[in-house]
């Protein structure tokens, strides 16, 4: 931060501290962004932009006053006027003092990622159907300064990377699509080229197969989900319902459970910014420390995700579960990393313990009511298992189900662990790992059409 | 300043630059808010937001690039144009019609809402079975688009209220969104209500068998259904890449009429790229016309529709309609036995190609011999066509949901097209 920000940003401290506020932090943050999307190998849209801006939180009876704007200007007017009714206490904190400067190894400019998009359309170029291709890459850095009125400052700087890429397939009449994700902190050394390209193939290879899958049966079955999908289950099913703000609202069915088992007790599930993955950070967006959390270990529930506020409520120190999509957004309780802890077995030994049953691959996305504790998620497809064999492929699949339930029905744990690159949506869109072995479920709610 | 006198400071630098075409399109917010959680008022919240996107035609290609700071301007203007370099040549470029407008949408002040909203959690304090936590906002956006023939500047105000209701396993939800605080004052009470009536109907114990039966479908399962599942399939741009499985001229259903229209939340006079707001029968019995904002119009050789939306000034335009209507010219009857689904969960998992779906609701009843009682979450399999073509509309109510970047107006719908299980 140049000096007359930094100076700015004391200012606007002691103005919003005057009137008798009990805690206050600020977030100056610069935004540096570049994102291409490239539609049948010409660039359809590109983006170079930066933006500067500051959020600030203001605690004074019982409530929050969250203000923001774009820009470094101090603007102390944007502080509400604190309605009595409040009853937000903050948990202990130690004032922490940091500088944290992950830095891309290498940056991308424009000329090369246009290049790198070019090569990945080509190798997508595979297969009989007409189709449609898409490559997006998206790199961008949050450059953040938070300062608070308890001491703390600190400096953090995260690089992240994305590129995504999309076949749409198209013959007979018929219409299908695949897609792929890749993703993390850093700049261009964190893909491996030749990879990307087998990828991309692969990703055309697959859509071409998509147009003559199957329909999926319906009913209650023994289910395989890849590590993708099974991420999205740690993270959709459990994360979620683990989030203190929805416990503490009464919006989780994981409510009162600390200590209880929820789970097989194979299971354990692991919220952690520290290992690296889209999620990762040092410190959150109220300036603690993150930390491991293990949400579920042996299938017994041992802890929430939490912030300042919602540790004071829930009785939990804070774990550095607050992050915030920008300067303009207030911080939430939000999931980093999270994953289901690896187990012992091969995948072809969980097809084999499967006999008959589906093996469901990729997420599209899914949907957590952690009130009342349902999930759906969708596969990007998956095949019928029968005899411990990969047999047709399916499309357009779906697994629904019960949290607990489900938890209790995770018979088995691959040892392959991988994490995915994701977003998360809660009113703001942040980045996070998502990330499992393969699993088994014995008693998964398939349906499709 | 002016918003719009700073954009004439803008033109004026970039057309030093001397770019075939250029728009500036900068926004001004304020928003204020105030967060229930747990039946209380936990956060105020004030933003402010000012910005700038630009894009400019180089050897005819488009770049585009944003800012925040008018200290920064030159800096935006050179890297629109860089990012134009790689960009495609749209092949049928062609100025569009020109035209001024100033319009602004006011409102009187009705005094406070987050003491309105604070008197309607205070006559709740004894309800301690029942936890509510929602959202009240208003606020107020101004835009300003310049491009060599054409200068619009419009603003308008927006208020918004939802609240969710959790009474032991039950949940319940309403919502509202209006550009009247005097409406929306009357309408915090009625939300709230209702979110709690929907809770407390859900808190009961679980129906078990679904049956095969027909369903009604409440306006809020319908639009996220729909969004997801309809929207992609009549954007102009994927239905020329042939990611689209509908065409000009498929017969959907007769007397269904699916049209995108120049009244409702987002009533602005001309679009995100200064183009004018028209009304497009998307589907009159069948598909009838497809959205285009001016770059899709460029690179396909068709008229803009008038739906260059921008997110914010972040953004450059993509294609969504303004106000979708949809409408059935047939009415059936209040439904005495089927399912009733008010929300779905998973709906952006939608095929937008295929628009096969498999969604989940957890806000669901039985309906048996006219009464409501509770269901489990139940799986709903289907093809969004399919559906459509084999509904009919329940009463003449509809319900606006969204906001000033897009709204939905839905009647409920009864459909045999959907599987349950």
């Amino acid at each position: 931060m140049t000096d007359k920000n930094s100076s700015a940003m004391e200012k606007l401290m002691s103005k919003i501290l005057g009137d008798g506020a009990e805690y206050a932090d600020i977030r100056a943050q610069r935004i540096n962004e570049k994102s291409y999307i490239m539609k049948n190998r010409e660039l359809d849209r590109a983006l170079e932009c930066f933006e500067d801006g500051v959020g600030f939180r203001i605690l004074k009876n019982g409530s929050w006053s969250f203000g923001s704007y774009c820009g470094m200007e101090p603007k102390p007017e944007l502080v509400s006027k604190h309605l009595p009714g409040g009853e937000v206490k903050l948990a202990d904190a130690e004032p922490a003092r940091g500088e944290v400067s992950w830095k891309a190894k290498k940056e991308w400019d424009e000329d090369e990622a246009y290049s790198m998009m070019r090569d990945m359309d080509e190798h997508m170029r595979v297969g009989k159907a007409e189709r449609s291709l898409r490559v997006e890459l998206s790199t961008w850095n949050l450059d953040t300064y938070f300062l608070s009125s308890e001491g703390s400052d600190i400096h953090q700087s995260i690089p992240y990377s994305t590129i995504s890429i999309k076949c749409v397939a198209r013959e007979n009449g018929a219409v299908q699509s695949y897609s792929q994700r890749f993703g993390n902190v850093g700049g261009v050394e964190i893909f491996d080229e030749k990879e990307l390209m087998e990828e991309a193939e692969r990703c055309s290879k697959t859509a071409n197969l998509l147009l003559s899958a199957r329909a999926p049966p319906s009913g209650r079955m023994k289910v395989i989900c890849d590590q993708d999908l099974a991420g999205v289950m740690a993270h959709e099913a459990v994360g979620h319902a683990a989030e203190g703000d929805l416990v503490a609202n009464g919006e989780s069915i994981l409510e009162g459970k600390i200590g209880k088992k929820v789970a097989n007790e194979l299971v354990t599930i692991v919220d952690d910014p520290n290992r690296k993955g889209m999620g990762s950070f040092v410190y959150d967006d109220e300036g603690v420390r993150g930390r491991e959390k293990k949400l579920i270990e042996n299938g017994v529930l041992c802890q929430y995700i939490v912030d300042r506020a919602y540790g004071y409520k829930l009785g939990f120190e804070p774990n550095g579960g607050a992050r915030a999509e920008s300067y303009g957004d207030v911080p939430l309780v939000r999931m980093s990393n999270t994953f289901i802890a690896p187990g012992k077995w091969s995948l072809d030994e969980l097809l084999e313990n499967m006999g008959n049953g589906i093996y469901l691959m990729g997420s599209r996305g899914g949907e957590v009511d952690t009130t009342h504790g349902s999930f759906q998620f969708n596969a990007k497809m998956g095949h019928l298992v029968k005899n411990g064999e990969i047999g047709e492929m399916i499309r357009d699949v779906s697994l629904q189900g019960s949290i607990l339930q489900t938890l209790n029905d995770l018979i088995a744990l691959g040892k392959d662990l991988r994490l995915h690159p994701g977003f998360c949506g809660k009113g703001q869109t942040v980045p996070v790992g998502t990330g499992a072995p393969h699993i088994l479920l014995k008693n998964g709610v398939v349906g499709g059409l | 300043m002016s918003l719009s006198e700073k954009g004439w400071g803008i033109r004026a630098r970039v057309e030093k630059k001397n770019p075939e075409w250029y728009d500036i399109y900068l926004e001004k917010s304020e928003y204020r808010s105030a967060e229930v959680e747990n039946s209380k008022i936990s956060r105020e919240e004030i933003s402010q937001e000012f910005g700038y996107g630009l894009r400019v035609l180089s050897n005819g290609r488009i770049g585009f690039s944003y800012g925040t700071s008018l200290d920064e301007v030159d800096a935006t203007i050179d890297r629109a144009f860089s990012t134009a370099r790689h960009r495609k040549v749209l092949k049928h470029f062609a100025h569009p019609p020109s035209i001024k407008i100033a319009y602004s949408r006011l409102d009187e002040d009705e005094g406070d809402l987050a003491e309105i909203l604070l008197e309607e959690l205070d006559k709740r304090t004894e309800e301690n079975e029942i936890h509510l936590n929602g959202s009240l906002g208003w606020g107020r956006v101004e835009k300003a688009i310049i491009n060599p023939g054409s200068e619009a500047n419009e603003s308008a105000p927006i208020y918004n209220f939802s609240m969710s209701a959790t009474i032991a396993q039950g949940r319940g939800f309403d919502m509202y969104s209006c550009k009247k605080s005097a409406k929306l004052k009357k309408w915090i009470p009625e939300v709230t209500e209702r979110a709690i009536e929907i809770a407390r109907s859900m808190s009961g114990k679980k129906e078990k068998e679904v049956g095969k039966k027909e369903l009604l479908i409440h306006p809020y399962a319908l639009a996220q259904i729909l969004e997801y599942g309809l929207m992609p399939s009549i954007v102009g741009d994927r239905c020329h890449r042939g990611e689209s499985k509908l065409r000009k001229g498929l017969m959907i259903r007769e007397g269904l009429a699916i049209r995108d229209a120049d009244e409702g939340l987002a009533d602005w006079k001309v679009d995100d790229e200064a183009c004018p707001s028209t009304k497009a029968d998307i589907i009159d019995g069948e598909i009838k016309e497809f959205l285009y904002d001016l770059k899709s119009s460029w690179e396909w050789g068709e008229k803009s529709t008038g739906n260059g939306v921008r997110e914010d000034f972040r953004d450059e335009p993509s294609i969504a309609p303004r106000n979708l209507y949809l409408d059935l010219d047939e009415k059936g009857d209040v439904m005495e036995d089927g399912i009733y689904i008010y929300d779905v969960l998973g709906a952006h998992t939608i095929n937008m190609e295929t628009m096969d779906f498999s969604l989940g609701s957890s806000i669901c009843w039985t309906i048996e011999k006219g009464e409501l009682k509770p269901l489990r979450p139940v799986i709903l399999s289907g093809n969004v066509l399919e559906m459509l073509k084999n509904s009919i509309r329940v009463s003449k109510e509809r319900k606006e949901i969204g906001g000033l970047g897009g709204s939905i107006v839905l009647p409920h719908l009864r459909t045999g097209g959907v599987r349950i299980g």
